[in-house]
């Protein structure tokens, strides 16, 4: 489904990802590991075709990504990924389901958004902003958020970075259930808990 | 989710930038609006004072003994009325205007001198110069009488005196001029042509020369190129000291206004922008985000510029309150500007509307750029 070939990426003289492959089939669940610098961030945003690579490419379903213009790599992450983040970056001006409603196609006519946030437990939370919520109902928001458009693909950088190890698992149950479903997950994570879920683990060190 | 939505609610979640970008805006068409209505009472004010000082061309025939004019003021050389009708026959722009017709000649009045002073009833404008009238007309079988004349034969208003051998009510008692107005007796034309036996004659136009010259221009000269044409008989002075505080007056007034009123609204329009640009820094995450979403660099520009059209709308509308209501306020007392030109004119709201959200958008046209061109890569690679 997703693969990079000898992906680099430099900053100025500072090299965040050395040179790395990676081969993810449709339906995987990876875990990517390594150390705080280790350029994991890095990786999956130019997975999600947001950060070009100084050298290497990055192919979705065998075509080169950054060779689309940046248009197209919009209209393809809004269809194809969902992205999550350890810190949410929820608007934090907008209520839970306008949150989720932000990245839905056609999001003012699906019940979608709200049936997910059911789903997830934040039924009675659906007006309140980002800042009355808990870390661990913020990062549902913004798993509710990636999985709205029903991606292929879910890109997620140290999703439970920020949480309680209760809420930590609950997250990966979530991405779990997408797996389940057919879905792809890439996590960048340095937790233990995606072991228990993940078919594979990478990590970014010693799989140079 | 729709953008004005999301404007909506940004403007809500960050009160202070919006408050001060409207405030901005609002100062913006408020002082535009103030500025330009006290322009236009100080255009007012200075052609007030300029009638009031009188046209500044004295068009003569061209036969007429200068030492004679100079010294008694006025041509004993006449030449028909209709000749300033030749005015209103012309193709080309000139910088002739209030041109009226006038015959005046020197007299003994009750063992005075005295000036008759015939004056046309109406001004002939030449195409494309019509203006409000300048003189005071005289009615017919009426006279208006200099003050120091009326003083030394202790005439007043509404006697009838005789002028010349006719008899005229006198309509007025001119105020202390200071000046040859002291001894002249003002009258219609046809009563003056009438009574000094020289119907259908004057010996004068007076005139007005059009604010149009630059600085650097040699005004009588362009004066005198474009009479010629006109009236090949005719000769023309402009009494310069009476001209050149006019265009330093209205030169001032231009140069003061088309001064402060820029630097205003250029002022305001670098606030809006620093502000939008504030406004795109606290954004990153939430552009970052946006992109991560999928939305397009048209998108993202949207919720910026349409957020600059709104308040430029708001701003519009509140600016325009805010100036009118301070006109009404100290328009008259601190501006001098008379109270005929404050009002609720809803043309000031009707162009605030239109170059209001534009000028918000111009100004924050850069930050919008900015927030476009943000690398999402960079804002979201160091989380938090």
């Amino acid at each position: 489904m997703i693969a990079c070939k000898q992906v680099t990426k430099r900053f100025g003289a500072v090299t965040a990802l050395a040179p790395f492959d990676l081969e993810v089939a449709s339906g995987e669940f990876i875990a990517i590991k390594g150390a705080s610098g280790s350029g994991k961030t890095t990786l999956l945003l130019t997975l999600g075709g947001m950060l070009r690579p100084s050298d290497g490419t990055v192919s979705f379903d065998g075509e080169d990504l950054y060779a689309q213009p940046p248009a197209t790599r919009a209209a393809f992450r809004a269809n194809e990924m969902g992205f999550v983040f350890q810190m949410f970056h929820l608007v934090p001006y907008l209520g839970v389901e306008e949150n989720v409603r932000l990245a839905a196609h056609n999001g003012a006519m699906t019940q979608r958004p709200r049936e997910l946030l059911e789903q997830f437990g934040l039924g009675h939370r659906l007006t309140h902003t980002p800042g009355e919520l808990s870390a661990g109902e913020r990062q549902r928001v913004a798993l509710a958020r990636a999985l709205v458009n029903e991606p292929r693909l879910i890109l997620a950088d140290e999703p439970t970075g920020n949480l309680d190890p209760e809420n930590d698992r609950q997250v990966f149950k979530h991405l779990s259930e997408f797996h389940r479903a057919g879905g792809t997950v890439i996590v960048v994570t340095h937790g233990s808990t995606a072991d228990e879920f993940a078919d594979r683990i990478v990590n970014l060190e010693t799989d140079l | 989710m729709n953008p004005i939505t999301l404007i909506l609610k940004e403007l809500g979640h960050r009160k202070v930038n919006a408050v001060f970008s409207l405030l901005a805006v609002a100062i913006a068409v408020g002082g535009s609006i103030i500025f330009h209505t006290a322009f236009a009472g100080s255009l007012q004010r200075t052609k007030r004072i300029q009638r009031d000082m009188g046209q500044n061309l004295r068009i003569v025939s061209k036969d007429t003994d200068l030492a004679h004019f100079w010294d008694e003021g006025f041509s004993k050389t006449t030449f028909p009325e209709n000749w300033v009708q030749s005015f209103t026959n012309i193709n080309d722009t000139i910088n002739y205007s209030h041109l009226s017709a006038v015959l005046k000649w020197k007299v003994q009045w009750r063992g005075s001198p005295a000036m008759i002073y015939g004056l046309a009833p109406r001004e002939v404008a030449p195409p494309g110069r019509k203006k409000p009238i300048m003189i005071t007309p005289v009615k017919n079988g009426t006279v208006l009488i200099g003050n120091a004349l009326a003083e030394i034969h202790g005439v007043k208003r509404d006697e009838t005196v005789t002028v010349e051998g006719g008899e005229f009510k006198v309509g007025r008692v001119l105020s202390e001029k200071g000046s040859g107005a002291e001894i002249r007796i003002y009258m219609h034309l046809a009563d003056a042509q009438a009574v000094l036996g020289r119907e259908g004659q004057i010996n004068e136009i007076q005139a007005l020369d059009c604010y149009c010259a630059d600085e650097t221009q040699d005004t009588l000269a362009l004066l005198r190129e474009q009479l010629g044409p006109i009236l090949p008989g005719a000769q023309v002075f402009r009494m310069q000291d009476m001209a050149e505080a006019r265009e330093k007056q209205r030169r001032d007034i231009e140069r003061t206004f088309s001064t402060l009123m820029p630097a205003v609204v250029i002022l305001c329009g670098v606030i809006v922008g620093v502000l939008a640009f504030v406004n795109t820094r606290a954004r990153r995450q939430e552009i970052g985000i946006l992109r991560a979403l999928g939305k397009g660099s048209a998108s993202v520009a949207a919720l910026f510029l349409g957020k600059a059209l709104l308040l430029g709308v708001v701003g519009a509308v509140c600016g325009f309150a805010l100036g009118t209501g301070l006109l009404f306020g100290w328009g008259n007392e601190v501006l001098q500007i008379s109270p005929k030109l404050i009002s609720w004119d809803f043309n000031n709201l009707k162009w605030a509307l239109l170059l209001a959200p534009v000028f918000a958008a111009l100004a924050s046209f850069i930050p919008a750029m900015l927030a476009v061109t943000q690398d999402p890569a960079d804002t979201l690679r160091h989380d938090g």
